[in-house]
């Protein structure tokens, strides 16, 4: 049986803006409006995605069915935002094997120069590597094969993003 | 001697065997293991890349980009239109084979080249054009890797399909 849960998956690599901006949009309390955060159920080491599931890849895959059914489950007639470096891979497969009554999926994507300041700025530079501009052509490569939605986040302030993550529920409502 | 930016991307394009990239994801090679015709020849739209598709585009650009670092003459791609070569008529287990091979060939020497090139080269200018050799090798890495997610991608939704 199909329910009534909506969900706005915010995706994107390190330093696109994804958690400030979901943040931000939480800040604002709307009515209705729960937000998620994909990395708040806890991540285990690299070792233990290994032991348990094979891989770190496997890992997330199982980690984002389980954060589908758990929107299927618990946002009946509510919208959920989920912030989380989700693949679509993952997350079509998971809305296939447990459909929400309407999603949508936007990638944050920004500049690489933008993301080294970004994260430089927040005190991570461990995460500013070639592997993360990897990790966003990844995600980018995915997301323009199924025509998804992408904003671009170089320039923008955190308030235009958040107006754009509102105008995104707007269109589940 | 040696330069950090060849060795990143190497290790990103034939990484040691036994080991898996960062994202616990597959390289464009590991990602076609075991992908059938059926499941190489699908596509999620009409209007959308198939596995085959994008795996001939991948092995364009290794050529095309070798080439440049080489300084070979064009035209030695063996199957056309450039960028994205069409996919043989006959999807058959032995096309699909003999496509392998012409993307693993590609790979392959795209990969000695890049093993060969003299790192002193790397921020000269490639031909005519504001990009350096650096530049190329950088954009050849992320355009496998953005369409490895692809792949990726096709394989989950046809496995969801129930093809095999």
């Amino acid at each position: 049986m199909t329910n009534r849960s909506a969900a706005l998956f915010v995706i994107g690599a390190s330093g696109v803006g994804k958690t400030a901006s979901v943040q931000a949009l939480e800040e604002r309390s709307l009515p209705g409006v729960r937000c998620h955060y994909f990395d708040s159920v806890g991540v285990p080491s690299t070792d233990e995605m290994v032991r348990d599931f094979g891989s770190t890849e496997e890992w997330q895959a199982a980690a984002t069915r389980k954060w589908v059914e758990r929107l299927a489950s618990e946002t009946t007639g509510e919208l959920a935002v989920l912030d989380g470096q989700m693949r679509p891979s993952f997350l079509m497969a998971a809305l296939k094997a447990t459909p929400l009554a309407s999603y949508r999926i936007l990638l944050l994507d920004c500049e690489p120069e933008v993301r080294l300041q970004r994260l430089t700025s927040r005190g991570q530079p461990d995460l500013v590597s070639h592997q993360m501009d990897m990790w966003a052509a990844y995600l980018r490569g995915q997301v323009d094969a199924l025509d998804l939605p992408v904003l671009d986040t170089s320039t923008l302030a955190l308030s235009d993003v958040v107006e754009h993550l509102v105008m995104e529920l707007d269109q589940l409502r | 001697m040696k330069d950090r930016r060849l060795e990143e991307a190497l290790r990103h394009l034939a990484p040691p065997p036994g080991t898996q990239l960062w994202h616990g994801g597959a390289s464009p090679l590991g990602a076609l293991r075991g992908v059938s015709p059926q499941v190489a020849g699908w596509k999620p739209y009409p209007d959308r890349n198939s596995i085959w598709d994008l795996a001939l585009h991948i092995a364009y650009w290794n050529y095309a980009v070798r080439r440049r670092l080489t300084d070979e003459p064009s035209g030695g791609f063996p199957r056309s239109p450039s960028n994205w070569p069409d996919p043989p008529n006959a999807r058959t287990q032995a096309s699909w084979k003999a496509d392998r091979k012409l993307i693993k060939e590609s790979h392959d020497r795209l990969v000695d080249a890049l093993r060969n090139f003299d790192p002193s080269r790397l921020d000269d200018y490639a031909g005519s054009e504001k990009t350096t050799y650096a530049d190329l090798i950088t954009g050849i890495v992320l355009h496998d890797t953005y369409h490895t997610g692809q792949i990726q991608l096709l394989k989950r939704l046809a496995k969801s399909e129930g093809l095999r």
